[in-house]
């Protein structure tokens, strides 16, 4: 579970930014939307542990990341939070499968081949594992790329624009799967977006200004 | 995992990794070449050289002495008379005085006259029959062997001088005795015949020596006594005044065509073993080509050599000193190539540093990534510097590869041309020291964008997609 109390985060003495609380648990997906420029990535960043606040705490599984040091910070990210981003990124030069595995390696854990295939098969990749990541759909790369963020075990899964670059039926489907596999993999998801059409499936959002 | 991720992206964008591999390879391979062929030079020069303190001949070049008369890959500067030869070899501060006597080649391997103290300077070792004993026997060294095809008691023609193509001497055949071992000294490339064979067959009439033992003074009377007084005269004169690339032939000798390069002649033993040849039967027309002096202290090389230098019409030289001479002048041109070996491999540095510098842009999104994933900044750091030290790893393997097969390759031409054979080598000290740079410079070409990906700003890196 994770939870805000009065997040602040300022880039210089002019923009500063202030969030309200919220909270969020496995069987409560989050949505944060609001428009451009109201501080959604970087509230993302926070939460990823990528920024850390300038006031107030984010609390993940009793964890507070921004008291952890680097190093600490960095492992903990590749254990507790998955990222999936607008558009999926991959190292260009491995397979999707080496793609996959790369979260897991990166963490710190040993590659789990088996259960990197019984999540690929999951989200209907299985398929695909030994291509190139250049050579999929762009709704099978953000397959990818939840799977890959799926694959440690997140206690967190963050999605940053899923939505965006989708038509309408992908929009659904992706959504459904990224609350599905949240489900399945036991981790709360918060999803940050600008998307009008994600709010229906949400009953748990806060709004940016 | 790590290894298939720098070996993935290694190969992902080829042609610069290609690029900087190639120059590596050519600067590696140039240098440790030269390094190994130089190396092999200079051992051989020096394993060569032996007891050898002081090689005396015909006035002329002291390059050209020590080449011809020690490592035998130069004509001969000329003759000597062995009176003169004999005047100083009594000299207290000479332990050993060996002989040699030029004339013909076979297949371009030279002859010499010698004696068995020669053989024993390089230990020698037969693999069959034995040293010479008799006139027109001949001793032959395993490159001789093989490129003739000789076992003993095979008969051979010679060719005057050195060339491949001169006069060959119809009347005479050399009998084979002996056949060495290989030894990697010069002895491998030389025939081997006691000197009165030398004086037989260039005067052309006599044939009539019995046996010449070669390991005892005393030998000489009898070819001595079968050298004819005509040519004499004119052999005194022509010497004396010998230019250095001329060569002294006594008359008898010079009805060869071929012979650019001199035309030694007949030598009876002389040898530092007090002869009981008494002086006043020498003929003055008894040549040697030069002799291999050993001191038995450094105090000969001191007076000696201005002695003989000063006061007679011969030279000495001292092999060492030339050598270094050589391997001077040699340096010089190796220094240039190793310059610009050295340069190849700064450019391919730089060619390391530019691809990785240039993909590291591309891959900037990557990298976040595999930070947002939880990788940290030193594990970013030490990929991107793997990568340029696997560059560079390899470029050095290739580059080794390279140079042994440059070696094979100058080996089967060198030794065709100038028997001059190129050992097996293995990896040497020099090359490890080569290897050590070659890792700096990957090192140091992959230093900056290693540290550009241990800054990466991931936050602004990922946002700004």
């Amino acid at each position: 579970m994770v939870e805000s109390n009065n997040l602040t985060f300022s880039y210089n003495t002019d923009t500063v930014f202030a969030y309200p609380d919220f909270y969020c648990t496995a069987d409560r997906p989050l949505l944060i939307r609001g428009r451009s420029g109201s501080g959604k990535t970087t509230l993302l960043h926070i939460l990823a542990g990528i920024l850390r606040p300038s006031g107030g705490k984010v609390i993940i599984n009793d964890v507070n990341p921004a008291a952890l040091s680097a190093a600490q910070l960095d492992k903990f990210r590749g254990r507790n939070i998955g990222i999936v981003y607008q558009r999926a990124h991959f190292m260009a030069a491995l397979s999707v499968f080496d793609n996959i595995l790369l979260s897991q390696y990166f963490s710190g854990q040993r590659p789990d081949h088996p259960q990197a295939k019984r999540i690929a098969d999951r989200l209907n990749i299985g398929h695909l594992l030994k291509k190139n990541p250049a050579q999929l759909s762009q709704g099978e790369q953000q397959r990818v790329s939840i799977a890959r963020a799926l694959l440690p075990g997140p206690k967190l899964l963050l999605a940053d624009e899923p939505t965006s670059s989708l038509d309408d039926d992908n929009c659904d489907s992706v959504l459904h799967l990224l609350k599905e596999q949240s489900v399945l993999s036991r981790s709360a998801l918060i999803i940050v977006t600008h998307d009008q059409r994600v709010n229906q499936h949400f009953s748990n959002a806060i709004r940016l200004i | 995992m790590i290894i298939r991720i720098i070996f993935r992206n290694l190969v992902y964008k080829p042609l610069g990794t290609i690029l900087s591999i190639l120059l590596l390879m050519f600067g590696v391979g140039i240098i440790s070449m030269l390094l190994v062929v130089y190396r092999q030079a200079e051992d051989k020069f020096n394993n060569d050289l032996k007891d050898i303190d002081l090689v005396v001949g015909a006035k002329g070049s002291p390059l050209q002495l020590v080449l011809s008369a020690v490592y035998h890959i130069d004509a001969p500067t000329g003759n000597i008379l062995r009176s003169d030869a004999e005047k100083i070899i009594h000299d207290p501060l000479i332990e050993q005085a060996i002989p040699l006597a030029y004339g013909d080649s076979y297949k371009t391997y030279p002859i010499v006259g010698t004696d068995s103290s020669f053989l024993k300077m390089y230990g020698a070792a037969f693999r069959q029959g034995n040293i010479f004993s008799k006139t027109l026997d001949a001793v032959v060294g395993s490159n001789v062997a093989l490129a003739g095809n000789l076992k003993p008691g095979d008969l051979f023609l010679g060719t005057h001088g050195m060339g491949a193509r001169g006069h060959v001497h119809k009347e005479f055949q050399y009998k084979v005795v002996g056949i060495l071992q290989p030894s990697g000294s010069v002895l491998d490339n030389l025939v081997l015949t006691n000197i009165a064979t030398v004086w037989t067959i260039h005067h052309h009439h006599h044939d009539n020596d019995g046996d010449d033992d070669d390991n005892t003074a005393g030998t000489a009377p009898t070819p001595a006594g079968a050298a004819t007084t005509p040519p004499a005269a004119s052999s005194v004169t022509t010497k004396s005044a010998t230019p250095p690339s001329a060569s002294i032939t006594p008359s008898p000798l010079t009805t060869s065509p071929g012979h650019a390069t001199t035309g030694p002649t007949i030598t009876p033993r002389s040898h530092a073993v007090p002869d009981t040849t008494p002086t006043d039967t020498v003929k003055p027309e008894d040549e040697l080509t030069a002799l291999l002096i050993k001191f038995r202290s450094p105090m000969g090389l001191m007076t000696l050599p201005r002695i003989i230098n000063e006061t007679t019409n011969m030279q000495a030289a001292s092999p060492a000193l030339e050598i270094n001479r050589l391997f001077d002048l040699m340096g010089i041109g190796i220094t240039t190539m190793q310059a610009i070996a050295f340069a190849i491999m700064l450019i391919s540095g730089l060619s390391v540093f530019i691809s990785l510098y240039g993909r590291l842009q591309e891959r900037k999104y990557e990298l976040a990534l595999a930070r947002s994933m939880g990788s940290s900044r030193l594990r970013l750091f030490s990929m991107v510097l793997a990568e340029g030290v696997c560059l560079s790893l390899a470029g050095f393997m290739a580059g080794f590869l390279l140079s042994r097969l440059g070696l094979h390759l100058l080996d089967s031409y060198a030794a065709g041309n100038y028997h001059i054979g190129l050992q097996k080598q293995g990896f040497t000290a020099e090359e490890g020291w080569l290897l050590l740079m070659t890792f700096g410079i990957g090192v140091t070409a992959s230093l900056i964008p290693a540290i550009k990906a241990f800054r990466l700003n991931i936050s602004k890196t990922l946002a700004h997609d």
